[in-house]
């Protein structure tokens, strides 16, 4: 999943970057609104963290800007602003949630997850493709009712195949909602990464598979009779 | 007083009411005075008359033409007349078989003047038919008539004529009656009048009153009416309005300052917890770097909170000041050599242009935070390569002045606000060390000094000039 963060605080802004990488996401940041801006109108991202009171262009009309612009990336703001106006204001505005300073880190990450599900028709905790199921909240997989252990980057990358269940993600899609901009793997990381998943979900030739190539367009993870 | 309606009103039906009571008995007194004069001149003149034909032979004659009253027993007219000596002479048809009682000449001088050289008296006493009369009463000399009825002694007599009060009483009564019936009438109307002119006069008042009753802390934008009422209440509501508008920007003013200080203080505080949850859940990240952000964090709301201190001493006056001379120039250089990064990093020079014996009578707390923040300001926010000045001059007044370069695009209208607590040009408030309370901080410890701080942004030449002015007793140039 990718992730903007903009925040004028530099402490706020690597810190909170650094626990969401460490959660499996792809985090780019941005310290003042315009540049914020700059990236939310070349580029896609699953999640939108957002200051309100920004240097340049502040949250409110930079959310106000993106929304103008007809790009729905889901939004949380993030501020020291907690009057219930203030909440009122950035909803509105077309926030999708609101957040105020301090928070819990664990509730960031929860209300990150949630926001992130809202961009899949899927938006269950509970993700089931045939025998394999996976629950988010606990973060565990299990096929035909035996669990698989993954890693932090296999689940982010099965969860993404399982909630597009059905369609084909090519690989640069996979990448984009892994890896930062600048952090774009130049290597077959993704392809190891799936290879890794479909052994592990694929204890023995009883368990058909599920995870497919589709050569030169990406990946698919769905049954097959 | 619980309602000036009710006070005015009160006040002006018994004011009427007096003034009612007043005129009316002054009209009933008068008419009474007129028709007993009157009564008394009537009866004065006839029995005149009488005491003159008393003993003339055509008597009968002259009543029954003149004053048949006296033939009538119910006309309240009588009269009776003795001798010297006593003994009966005449009396009026009109007593039947009623006798009067003959009068006895008062002793002394009587008040009546005497008619033609003979005495008359006029007294009330109860007439011959038991009613309240008024009686003239006469001596009469023996005179010689030629038409002298026969018969009568030589001597001279006394004359008592009798007049029924009756009918003036009547009269007098009927008039009072009806002076009381106008009053009354009068000082109703009159009432109802005072009263609807009092509501009518006090509507302004009391739309202002609920004007003003309906004024809540969420409706502090609401102003009173100027123009369209009394001109006695204009410059009431003048009055109001202005003190409305200090409330407002006093509440506008807090309401800012509890959000920014909220933002001050929750930024810091969210990075300073997401910093250490992610150190205590993530131990890779617990790293030296990230210890060290952690107390920059802290030391920098420990800032806040000591500036907010400062603050609050300055302006609660609790602390006495203890002001003495102080050299400006030593002061001014110490405070600069505290800045040596900023102004290296920054190529900034200071121009002091305070004379070397300049001295300020002040306290030296106070003094320094003054100097310490107008500098610390001036070093944060003058572009690369400035200068900043620093001058004193004594005009009527001292004139302690720090000037900078600003960037181009500083706004005037900013100076209005620049000693707001938590006030940065920038409203992000980031990239900053400063909180925005330097120029509170000074304009609190200035209104200590009883001084004065004017900030002066010049467009063309791209300079902020903040001043202290005042005046102490020390000051040489």
């Amino acid at each position: 999943m990718r992730i903007l963060y903009v925040e004028d605080s530099t402490l706020m802004r690597e810190s909170v970057a650094s626990a969401l990488r460490r959660s499996g996401y792809a985090v780019e940041v941005a310290a003042d609104g315009a540049e914020a801006l700059s990236k939310l109108e070349h580029d896609s991202f699953d999640v939108a963290l957002l200051d309100i009171m920004l240097p340049k262009l502040d949250g409110i009309s930079l959310l106000k800007k993106i929304r103008e612009r007809e790009k729905y990336t889901p939004t949380l703001l993030l501020t020291a602003k907690g009057e219930i106006a203030d909440r009122v204001h950035g909803l509105e505005s077309g926030a999708d949630d609101y957040l105020v300073k301090p928070f819990s880190l664990e509730e960031l990450i929860a209300r990150v997850a949630a926001l992130s599900r809202r961009g899949f028709a899927n938006s269950s905790t509970l993700l089931k493709v045939a025998d394999l199921e996976f629950n988010t909240t606990s973060m565990k997989v299990h096929r035909a009712g035996r669990e698989v252990t993954l890693s932090a980057h296999e689940l982010a990358v099965l969860e993404l195949l399982m909630r597009k269940a059905g369609a084909v993600l090519s690989r640069t899609t996979i990448d984009h909602h892994f890896y930062e901009n600048d952090a774009l793997p130049m290597s077959n990381v993704t392809d190891v990464v799936i290879c890794s998943i479909r052994k592990k979900i694929s204890f023995n030739r009883e368990y058909p598979e599920l995870i497919h190539t589709r050569r030169g367009l990406g990946y698919i993870l769905e049954r097959r009779s | 007083m619980r309602s000036i309606n009710q006070y005015i009103t009160r006040r002006l039906v018994i004011g009427q009411a007096i003034v009612w009571l007043i005129a009316a008995g002054a009209v009933w007194w008068s008419q009474y005075a007129r028709l007993n004069a009157e009564f008394d001149n009537e009866l004065t003149s006839i029995s005149s008359s009488l005491r003159y034909r008393i003993l003339s032979i055509d008597l009968d004659t002259e009543i029954e033409n003149r004053w048949p009253q006296f033939l009538d027993p119910n006309s309240g007219w009588f009269f009776e007349s003795w001798y010297e000596d006593g003994s009966h002479l005449l009396r009026s048809a009109s007593l039947g078989a009623r006798r009067m009682t003959r009068p006895t000449p008062p002793e002394g001088e009587s008040d009546a003047p005497p008619a033609r050289g003979f005495p008359y008296w006029l007294e009330n006493q109860q007439g011959a038919d038991g009613q309240r009369a008024r009686s003239y009463v006469a001596e009469f000399p023996i005179r010689p008539l030629p038409l002298r009825r026969v018969g009568l002694k030589d001597q001279g007599g006394i004359l008592i004529v009798t007049r029924s009060r009756s009918e003036l009483d009547r009269t007098l009564i009927a008039m009072g009656i009806a002076i009381l019936v106008v009053g009354v009438g009068a000082s109703w109307a009159s009432a109802r009048l005072a009263r609807h002119a009092v509501d009518h006069g006090l509507i302004a008042l009391v739309n202002m009153g609920n004007q003003a009753n309906s004024i809540h802390v969420t409706s502090l934008d609401k102003r009173f009416e100027e123009e369209d009422i009394p001109i006695e209440l204009q410059p009431i509501s003048r009055r109001l309005n202005q003190l409305m508008s200090r409330i407002e920007a006093g509440f506008e003013r807090e309401r800012r300052f509890s959000s920014d200080l909220a933002h001050e203080m929750r930024t810091p505080l969210a990075a300073l917890r997401c910093t250490m949850e992610l150190m205590q859940k993530w131990q890779e990240e617990n790293v030296p770097e990230r210890q060290e952000q952690c107390i920059d964090m802290v030391r920098q709301m420990e800032g806040i909170v000591s500036s907010l201190l400062d603050l609050a001493r300055w302006e609660s006056g609790e602390r006495e000041l203890d002001r003495e001379p102080l050299d400006l120039s030593t002061l001014v250089e110490k405070v600069w050599e505290g800045h040596p990064e900023e102004t290296a990093q920054k190529d900034l020079s200071l121009v002091n242009k305070i004379p070397k014996d300049a001295k300020i009578c002040a306290d030296l707390a106070l003094l320094t935070s003054i100097v310490s923040n107008l500098v610390s300001n001036a070093v944060s926010y003058s572009p690369e390569k400035s200068e900043i000045t620093v001058s004193y001059e004594v005009r009527d007044q001292f004139h302690l002045s720090v000037e900078n370069q600003v960037l181009d695009e500083f706004d005037s209208a900013n100076i209005d606000r620049m000693a707001d607590r938590f006030w940065r040009e920038d409203p992000s408030r980031s990239g900053s060390r400063h909180a925005g309370l330097g120029l509170a901080i000074v304009d609190a410890c200035i209104d200590r000094h009883g001084w004065a701080l004017d900030i002066c942004h010049d467009p063309d030449r791209a300079t902020l000039k903040v001043s202290v002015i005042g005046t102490t007793s020390e000051e040489k140039s």
